[in-house]
């Protein structure tokens, strides 16, 4: 895999996006916390629209994060793209077909992952990223740039009791994606998704074990 | 036939052809002309002749390869314009992108648009199948990217459907609206499939991955092109900056001044061009400061054959 920009590049195209397409990315931002709110509320309703919020946000960044934005940065964000929107796909079918889709954050290890997965990608990436001297303007936000969402769906899965495992797959594609990244441009953060989604699937498998 | 990829550091010779082994020996007889222990270029800027034409252009160029693929950001745009300016000043003339790059046709485009020294640009783009599109579209696209009239060296992109695009560049180059053809290849890969295009087809220009750890292309492709009297574009030259990790930590050797080398970039682009088979390294960078370091190595004396193989040595010995 070869990467034709820089994080530096990265973190202005990102302003640029956030400039470009105003609102829309603050208006991901406030879906993803509410998919969080969603699952919070408990219930299978609940979940099913935590779900539907989360193919929205694979949706968005699939089309244009990836599509709209990053190609004319990146040949091959088409193809990101298409596996964002994909991603999507199986989660609206999630949100659709499935009639147990309640979410846990409390009570055992496992639960209590899934929030610090969810709060890492709401608050803790977007923060870091300020951190890093990048400015507000570049601040990847959960909903709208890939990785923090990423971060999120791996903790949205593993709150379900029994997720099925091809649900990680999309997260954990771009977990590789993200990781390759973090490596070719020497940039740490990029790190997170590929660490998230190894926690989250790591827990899931063993509470599948268990069961 | 599958590519010979040997050792990089290994300085066992290959087994050549009759065809091969004589063109090898003529490019190491031209390299061993070179005066001991001086170049042959004082003075002005080191230039190399394009073969097929006669054409001097200077021995160093650059590629915008990640470097000017900075989007629409004004900040980092007006920064690579500071590099393209020191370029210009410096004495350069070749500037290689390609549809693969992202914004950087774009960028290259938007800088020259606002530089009053430019007027020595050696543009060379390239047609790339995946960028969509036909030769003739991304040829015009690369014009108005680049707001030139005549893109001057239009090359196949890392050979992909080599055969369809060359036909068309052989076209446009005899109706005049391009100056040179070419084909390319990098990181050490489809040499063999490049060897035998090199063979068979007219070309102008070839364009691979060369440098003082990779050196593949010394056994075939470099004495090939001087052979077949190809002008040689060298891209990787620094390796995509590893060569600084591997190396730029350890101490400049004493002996370097005898090329006037003054920097680990000077002593990886000398080592380049002092190869007498290539015409025009193309290291890329997006710092200005970087650009003036690089573009001293189109100055001075360069290393002759004994100094070349002592640079070997002693990168080998690191």
């Amino acid at each position: 895999m070869m990467l034709p920009y820089t994080a530096e590049v990265w973190f202005a195209a990102l302003a640029e996006y956030h400039a470009t397409w105003f609102p829309g990315p603050v208006l991901m931002m406030l879906a993803a916390v509410s998919a969080f709110v969603a699952g919070l509320r408990g219930g299978p309703e609940g979940g099913r629209a935590a779900f539907w919020f989360l193919a929205a946000l694979w949706f968005w960044v699939g089309a244009v994060h990836q599509i709209l934005h990053m190609a004319n940065l990146n040949f091959m964000a088409p193809v990101y793209g298409g596996a964002w929107i994909a991603g999507g796909v199986l989660f609206a079918a999630y949100a659709g077909l499935r009639r147990d889709t309640r979410l846990i954050f409390t009570g055992d290890a496992r639960g209590h992952a899934a929030l610090a997965l969810v709060l890492l990608g709401l608050i803790v990436y977007p923060l870091a990223g300020l951190a890093l001297g990048y400015g507000w303007r570049s601040v990847p936000l959960a909903g709208a740039a890939p990785d923090p969402t990423a971060i999120l769906t791996a903790g949205m899965i593993l709150a379900l009791r029994r997720p099925p495992l091809w649900l990680f797959v999309p997260p954990l594609l771009w977990a590789v994606v993200a990781g390759v990244s973090a490596y070719l441009l020497d940039f740490p953060l990029f790190y997170a998704p590929p660490a998230a989604v190894a926690v989250a699937l790591g827990l899931a498998l063993r509470g599948r074990k268990r069961d | 036939m599958p590519d010979s990829t040997p050792n990089p550091l290994s300085l066992a010779p290959y087994s050549p052809t009759r065809r091969g082994f004589l063109a090898a020996s003529a490019v190491s007889a031209a390299a061993l002309l070179l005066p001991s222990g001086a170049g042959a270029q004082t003075g002005g800027r080191i230039l190399r002749a394009i073969p097929s034409t006669g054409e001097r252009i200077p021995a160093i160029g650059m590629g915008t390869w990640i470097t000017f693929n900075v989007g629409g950001s004004e900040a980092l745009r007006r920064a690579r314009l500071e590099v393209l300016r020191t370029f210009f000043a410096r004495g350069g003339a070749m500037v290689d992108s390609s549809p693969m790059y992202g914004s950087s046709q774009e960028v290259v485009g938007w800088c020259l648009e606002r530089l009053d020294n430019a007027a020595g640009l050696m543009s060379a783009d390239k047609v790339w199948t995946p960028a969509g599109g036909d030769a003739l579209s991304q040829l015009a696209d690369a014009r108005q990217r680049w707001g030139v009239g005549r893109i001057d060296v239009m090359q196949v992109h890392n050979l992909v459907d080599w055969e369809e695009h060359l036909a068309v560049l052989a076209d446009e180059k005899a109706a005049g609206r391009i100056r040179y053809i070419g084909i390319t290849t990098s990181h050490g890969s489809r040499h063999a499939e490049m060897e035998r295009i090199m063979r068979a087809r007219d070309l102008d220009f070839v364009q691979f991955t060369y440098n003082v750890v990779d050196r593949w292309a010394e056994d075939r492709l470099l004495p090939l092109a001087a052979e077949r009297g190809l002008a040689a574009i060298v891209n990787r030259p620094f390796r995509e900056k590893r060569l600084f990790r591997m190396f730029g930590g350890e101490r400049l050797p004493d002996w370097a001044a005898e090329f006037d080398c003054r920097n680990w970039a000077q002593f990886f682009l000398k080592f380049v061009i002092s190869h007498p088979a290539v015409t025009c390294a193309i290291p890329a960078t997006s710092r200005a400061d970087h650009m003036e370091e690089n573009m001293g190595a189109l100055y001075g004396r360069l290393p002759d054959a004994d100094l070349r193989r002592r640079m070997v040595r002693y990168i080998e010995s690191l």
